[in-house]
Order: C-alpha cells, then sequence, then structure tokens
C-alpha cells in the first residue's frame, strides 16, 4: 500500500491556539527541546500509529511538547525510549500518579481517583483490596460469561453481512462485561453505554461530558446506598464493605474505586478492538494467518497491543532530576509516550513489523511498575476471546467501500467502523 | 540453572506465568509472582529463559544457565 505519512517536526508556531499566555513554556525547558509530535492525529493510514515513526527516530528522546492542542492542558515532558519510560513507570519515589484520570473534578467532585491517583504505600492499601478480583485466575473464571457475551453480539449480525464494530460490538461488550462483574443489572446497559459515550466522544463539548460523568455517578452513589443496607453479588457491594487496615472505607473513597474502574474499562478495550478489526480488515493475509492458527492469537493480541497503544500514561514529578542531562523539575508532568517506546529498536527487533513470533515482547502499553494496569488480565482475555470468536463465526471481512476509515490513533479512535462480508460464505 | 524473583518488585504482569506456565511461575492470590528462587528442572530449560524474559519489570535473574554465552 502506497500512503505517504507526513508531519512536520518543527516546534510549534507561534499563536497555535491552545498556546496561550498562561502556557508558556518554563524557563528551565531549553528552546531547542520544543516539538509537536502527531499525537493523536486522524488518519486513514493503514498503521495508523506510524505517523509516530519519527519521533523516536528524529526528536531528542527527551523534549518538551506544549501540548499545542484547543483546550488540552498544559505543557509535558515526553520520553520515547523504552528504557527511560520503564525507568518513570518503576520510580515511583521520583514520579507520581496524583491527579490522574480527572474526570470526576468537571463536576465539582474533590476525591480522587482510586487506586491510580494515589501513590505508594498509600497505593498499596486500596490495591490489595481489589487485586484478588483482576487476577490471571479470577479473570479465567470469567471466560464463560465473557464468550457468551461477545457471541450474543455476534448472533446479532453475522447474517447481516455487516456490523458497525466499534458502535456496535467494540462499544458494547466490555460494558456488559463490566456490569456483571460490578453486580450492576444489564437493564442498566445503555445507559451506561450512553454516559460512557457522551464522555468519551464530546470533543470539547463539556456539558455532554458532564453530563456524562453526573449521570453515572447519581447512579452508582444510589447503588452503593443501597448495597450499604444490603449486600449483594459482585465487586461493587465487595468495595461498598471492604475494609484496608482495619476499618471501612468511606464513601469517597468507595465512589471513587467504583467510578474509576468504570472510566477505566471503558475505552481502552473497545478502541483496541476496533483497531485491531480495521487492521485485520485492511490486510485480510492476517486474517488468513489467524484463521489457519488460531493458537497463535493470544501472542497476536499481545502485538496488537504493542503496535496500538491507546493509552499514554503521564506522571508528576516529585523532585527536580536529570533525565539524560535534560534538567526537569518538580511539578512538571511527564509523559510516557508508549506510541514511540514500544517501537524502540533496542527493545524490540524490526519494530514497525507485525509479529507474532516475537521472542519476547515486553510492551508498556498497559503500564509498568505500582501502577500496572489492575484490568490488563481482563483487557487481554476480552481481546483474545472477542478476536478469536469473530475469526470464528465471520468469513473474510473487509472495510465497507465509501466508508470513511479515518482513525484517531488513540483511546477515542474512533466512533464507527463498518465492516462486511458475505454471509454465504463459510469462516 | 536456577531463577531468582525480585518478588518485592513484581508488578503483577504475569507475563512469566503466562509465557513460561504456571508450573515453573506459579502466582500468588493477588496475581503476583509467588516464589522468590527456582530450581529449573532438567530439560525445562529453555521454557524457563522464555517466561524470565518475558517480564517487563525485569525482576527474574537467571543463575548457572548451562547454555549462556562467555
Amino acid at each position: 500500500m502506497s500512503e505517504q505519512a507526513s508531519h512536520t517536526y518543527a516546534p510549534p508556531p507561534a499563536g497555535l491556539p491552545g498556546l496561550s499566555s498562561e502556557r508558556k513554556i518554563p524557563t528551565h525547558v531549553p528552546e531547542g527541546l520544543v516539538f509537536d509530535p502527531p499525537f493523536e492525529v486522524a488518519n486513514a493510514l493503514t498503521d495508523p500509529f506510524s505517523l509516530n515513526k519519527k519521533t523516536y527516530e528524529e526528536l531528542p528522546p527527551v523534549f518538551w511538547w506544549p501540548r499545542a492542542r484547543p483546550g488540552r492542558f498544559d505543557g509535558t515532558w515526553v520520553v520515547t525510549h523504552y528504557d527511560d519510560i520503564r525507568n518513570v513507570y518503576q520510580k515511583e519515589e521520583l514520579y507520581s500518579t496524583e491527579g490522574t484520570a480527572n474526570f470526576q473534578s468537571l463536576v465539582g467532585e474533590t476525591w480522587p481517583m482510586l487506586p491510580i491517583a494515589v501513590d505508594p504505600p498509600e497505593h498499596g492499601k486500596y490495591r490489595i483490596l481489589l487485586n484478588p478480583w483482576f487476577s490471571p485466575k479470577a479473570v479465567a473464571a470469567m471466560e464463560t460469561n465473557i464468550r457468551t457475551t461477545i457471541n450474543d453480539l455476534i448472533d446479532g449480525f453475522q447474517d447481516k453481512g455487516e456490523v458497525d464494530v466499534a458502535y456496535d460490538f467494540g462499544r458494547v461488550y466490555p460494558v456488559r462485561v463490566f456490569l456483571d462483574l460490578m453486580g450492576f443489572p444489564q437493564e442498566k446497559l445503555d445507559e451506561f453505554l450512553d454516559w460512557g459515550y457522551s464522555i468519551l466522544h464530546s470533543r470539547y463539548k463539556i456539558e455532554k461530558i458532564q453530563y456524562g460523568v453526573s449521570s453515572a455517578l447519581v447512579f452508582l452513589r444510589d447503588f452503593i446506598a443501597k448495597a450499604r443496607e444490603n449486600p449483594v453479588e459482585g465487586l461493587a457491594s465487595y468495595i461498598v464493605h471492604g475494609k484496608i487496615e482495619g476499618r471501612a472505607l468511606t464513601d469517597d473513597e468507595v465512589i471513587g474505586m467504583v467510578f474509576f474502574l468504570w472510566v477505566a474499562g471503558l475505552d481502552t478495550v473497545a478502541a483496541n478492538t476496533t483497531l485491531m478489526m480495521r487492521r485485520l480488515a485492511l490486510e485480510p493475509e492476517i486474517q488468513a494467518t489467524l484463521r489457519a492458527k488460531p493458537e497463535l492469537i493470544p501472542d497476536a493480541v499481545e502485538e496488537f497491543l504493542r503496535v496500538q497503544p491507546v493509552v499514554n500514561s503521564s506522571r508528576l514529578v516529585k523532585e527536580d532530576h536529570e533525565v539524560r542531562g535534560v534538567q526537569i523539575k518538580k511539578g512538571d508532568h511527564i509523559l510516557c509516550y508508549n506510541i514511540a517506546g514500544n517501537f524502540d529498536d533496542e527493545e524490540f527487533d524490526n519494530p514497525w513489523e507485525l509479529r507474532f513470533d516475537r521472542p519476547s515482547n515486553r510492551h508498556f502499553s498497559l503500564a509498568g511498575g505500582p501502577h500496572r494496569c489492575l484490568g490488563s488480565h481482563l483487557a487481554r482475555r476480552e481481546l483474545r476471546i472477542a478476536l478469536g470468536e469473530f475469526l470464528r463465526r465471520i468469513p473474510t471481512f473487509s472495510l465497507k467501500p465509501g466508508v470513511d476509515h479515518t482513525v484517531t490513533p488513540g483511546l477515542v479512535a474512533t466512533p464507527h467502523l463498518h465492516l462486511v462480508w458475505d454471509p454465504k460464505q463459510k469462516p | 540453572m536456577k531463577l531468582v524473583i525480585d518478588a518485592e518488585r513484581c508488578a503483577g504482569h504475569a507475563r512469566c506465568n503466562a509465557v513460561g506456565g504456571a508450573n515453573l511461575f506459579p502466582l500468588n492470590d493477588d496475581g503476583y509472582i509467588g516464589i522468590t528462587e527456582l530450581d529449573v528442572p532438567p530439560g525445562q530449560e529453555a521454557l524457563a529463559r522464555r517466561g524470565a524474559r518475558a517480564c517487563p519489570e525485569r525482576v527474574i535473574t537467571i543463575l548457572d544457565d548451562p547454555d549462556a554465552e562467555g
């Protein structure tokens, strides 16, 4: 496929929207280290992440990104090399997660997201409460339920020869699994989907995001109050009655955990599913490989996680220090640029090649260190089952002709992606 | 061949377990590594090496590897 990816790697021109006077580049940032990488730039490439190829190859390994996007945060340091990224994830004494995933602040809430937004050793107290629910063993016990959920959805479109795989599949099944895990009624599915969609796909319409957040909080608070009186099955009620260091959790701690679990599991699996199916639709030879050898699916999921990292974690710097000779100050932010680090050729041979037989695949798409993604084993299992069942039941599929297949290489990949196949054909 | 595991720094990726199997790399109920050292049974060296190499945190060290270079 002869697609040309192009992006200018020059410092952002003065007067770009979002670079307001309050967002001046700090004085300790050297002028030559300011760059605007192609982060989450919508494109129609076969590998939409390949826009970032030159970020690793041509930019300094540590640079300052003024985040020249309308309405987006202040500037941040960016590390693009695998070893530096690992260092940031692992050194909790230098890098804090304070303020991470702060959606709740949009509606005036002040409690932190738990456990993600607290540092060790506090973090561990919350984490040990949740770990047994998300261990590989606990997640393996959910296999049948996940498989049934996914097959129910496929039942609905298998014979039609067409599906909007982003909207009617990737968006839906993780929420169904989540409702069962938490002990929330499946009748709430449409409302949860609506709230999640409002948060994730509202662009800069702040009122829509606030609507999604506050509606979810109303439901969650009501559920929590009832579960305090009458414990029920599921993780939400377990958290309500959970204890840390022998004491009961406060209302804020309960809502911080339950709300965070919802936000964290909402979009990540959906985006990964959509991007994975899109790649398979554009490259039918990959479908053929996996149909012939379904035993490759776990390694394929691992490789898809590596080449389509939808999360690039940010940390708050706790102490002045240097990274590769660059002065980093307390209070700066630093971004683990997985979309470059997962393609570091010191760690991965031929990093831009999609390969299901890598001798090791130690990507950080699910973060690392103490804050390693709590739901990583659930996400992996969901993706494996989704990919396996889709290929087992749907014959060779492609993108629907004439439909836009532009995606944003990130957490909010695309709201719609139409696939087609011949329903008379056997998978 | 022997493995030494810095379990304190295990972050629960469980990649060793997924790649090298539960016999060599047992997990505890939290899904973190359940051992701090392992005498690799004869014939299991390659699997142990793969499991060790799968750890993103690099907390698994291989000692006395008969096939190690140098």
